[in-house]
């Protein structure tokens, strides 16, 4: 699965983007506030309409087909936390399941298998009956990403995962999604994660891609300056490591 | 709150405990009132109709006027609160219901006018009223331009509910007889035009409302995190929330026409039955619906017992106990 924006634009926050993900790609999207990296993925996961241009999974229109496809192809992690109501966390990862299911069909044994491994891969499997607005801000975020992982998409689009995260599991999700058997795009604030772990890197700025390519090629001390008017020092290298791995 | 418990014991717990609460309240509500009957005679007479055990005059109180008002009762109590939990969700807003949105208001306007103009259908008016009401809320809080807030829902929904009043009442008074009467039978709410063939179409709409957003279940779970996620979650929200609004809109104008608008029951029944089974809706809905039946049959019985021989409208109970309610809803909210 590969996926494709073509020359998107969408009212006056974004101009002319392109942009691809290849199978087993981890593509991030950073640049200011501001620059449109939210509203890209809108566009992409379907909230917001393009004025131009097209989104293209292999060779369908995501705005050619109903969401329900969609939503079996992509799996989405917004950056809007969810609030009043009483779910638990179990019952929010399971909704992950529901682009499978037909209207009124069961859960079977493998759907309840993927909720247990996902909770279990976000550890929050101590945490399943918990309600889920009792749980602080890192919390919610792994659950809705254990949701992301059951609903078994190709391409998975995080809005800053590593939000509310503590530098551990910010450090887990990279991981998780580095992993080669996972195409993902996601938008990222930290520069020093988004250039240690992702393949590729989109820069934007003002609604448009400013730059692209591998992360040490083109997060130099110009382009920083030029983005986000700062001077930075480019050093190479890890800057963190978990324990017990890297 | 620490541990949060929605296990499938505690639910069949509470779906006996209410099935119970409703046999009971049928029971109360046939046999108390003006000429009461003995506890032992409703069911009978209910069952069997038969005339050489039970009194004819027995068998008629059931049957032409108690039974109906009774079922009436919980055909609206449960029509209300599956709407109201529909709408809060609908909107992503818990202090929603149809008579605070003026929902309600809207359709018994549309109902008042198919009364008077006599040859349209009242519940096709209603239902149009319903609409225009709900379209009326979207418009005022600002759908397209701004955020769809809780409180400019709120506010939205006091200004429409305000013109729908005015108008029915307006439309009530220009037919000069029995206007103060009338009035308060389409704006506070009243049983009291309960008989057979009158109540077989709510309880119908009712029912098939509740198997449609019982099917529908899975996306207004989605619905309740939020636009984004929902449509992450593969529902196409745009024509979903217009389903669900036509839906709620049959719902409302089939209960207002028969029964009045009634206030808070759609806000306080599903508040109340989320807290002990969570927000999920297959469990929520029908759930609500039992409990709302049994509030309203029990409101009723106490609204036409507790000054008897004269009638309160039933408007004037739910607002004493809904509104603080809402004020209760109001404070936590701000809190946050």
């Amino acid at each position: 699965m590969k996926l494709q924006v073509k020359n998107l634009s969408w009212g006056k926050i974004l101009s002319g983007v392109n942009l691809f993900v290849n199978k087993g790609e981890l593509v991030g999207i950073v640049g200011p506030n501001g620059s449109g990296k939210s509203s890209l993925l809108r566009c992409i996961y379907r909230m917001n309409k393009p004025s131009t241009g097209e989104i293209l999974l292999d060779d369908l229109d995501v705005w050619a087909i109903n969401v329900k496809d969609v939503s079996k192809k992509l799996a989405v992690v917004p950056q809007s936390m969810p609030s009043e109501f009483e779910f638990t966390v179990r019952e929010i990862v399971s909704m992950g399941r529901y682009p499978h299911k037909g209207l009124i069909e069961s859960f079977n044994d493998r759907d309840n298998e993927l909720i247990s491994q996902a909770l279990t891969q976000v550890g929050m499997l101590e945490l399943a009956d918990r309600n889920f607005m009792s749980l602080s801000g890192g919390e919610k975020q792994r659950a809705l990403i254990a949701r992301a992982f059951v609903q078994e998409a190709e391409i998975l689009i995080l809005d800053e995962p590593g939000n509310h995260l503590d530098i551990y599991y910010q450090l887990e999700i990279m991981n998780m999604i580095s992993n080669p058997d996972i195409t993902c795009l996601t938008v990222m604030h930290d520069l020093n994660l988004a250039s240690n772990y992702c393949d590729r890197l989109y820069v934007m700025k003002d609604g448009e891609i400013y730059a692209t390519g591998k992360p040490a090629e083109i997060l130099t001390q110009k382009l920083i300056r030029e983005v986000y008017q700062v001077n930075a020092a480019i050093r190479p290298g890890i800057f963190f490591s978990k324990l017990g791995c890297c | 709150m620490t541990q949060k418990f929605h296990g499938g014991e505690r639910i069949t717990f509470l779906v006996l405990i209410l099935f119970a609460a409703l046999i009971i309240a049928i029971t109360l509500g046939v046999s108390l009132g003006s000429a009461s009957l003995k506890f032992s005679h409703v069911w009978g007479i209910i069952l069997t109709q038969d005339s050489s055990i039970y009194p004819q005059n027995e068998i008629s109180i059931v049957w032409r006027i108690r039974l109906p008002r009774v079922l009436l009762g919980a055909i609206t109590g449960a029509g209300l609160a599956i709407s109201g939990a529909v709408i809060q969700t609908l909107v992503n807003n818990s202090l929603a219901d149809p008579y605070l949105l003026g929902i309600s208001s809207g359709a018994c306007t549309g109902a008042v006018f198919g009364i008077l103009t006599g040859y349209i259908n009242v519940f096709v008016m209603a239902f149009f009223g319903a609409l225009a009401a709900f379209a009326g809320v979207f418009v005022i809080a600002g759908y397209k331009t701004g955020r769809l807030t809780p409180i400019r829902m709120i506010l939205a929904g006091l200004a429409v509910s305000c013109i729908f009043n005015a108008l029915t009442n307006f439309m009530i008074y220009m037919t000069k007889h029995n206007g103060a009467e009338n009035a308060m039978f389409w704006l506070m709410g009243s049983l009291g035009g309960a008989r057979f063939g009158r109540i077989e179409l709510p309880f119908m709409i009712v029912l098939a409302s509740l198997i449609v957003f019982v099917i529908y279940a899975r996306s207004l779970d989605s619905m309740l995190l939020g636009e984004e996620h929902a449509t992450a979650l593969g529902v196409d929200v745009k024509n979903f929330r217009r389903l669900m609004f036509v839906m709620t809109s049959i719902l409302t104008a089939a209960i207002t026409s028969v029964s009045g608008s009634i206030g808070f029951v759609g806000l306080i029944v599903p508040h109340a039955v989320r807290m002990i089974t969570g927000s999920n809706h297959r469990i929520v809905l029908p759930v609500s619906a039992l409990a709302g039946a049994v509030f309203l049959i029990l409101t009723d019985l106490f609204a036409r017992t507790v000054l008897a021989p004269r009638e309160l409208p039933l408007g004037i109970i739910t607002g004493f106990t809904g509104a603080p309610f809402f004020v209760w809803l109001l404070c936590r909210r701000s809190q946050k």
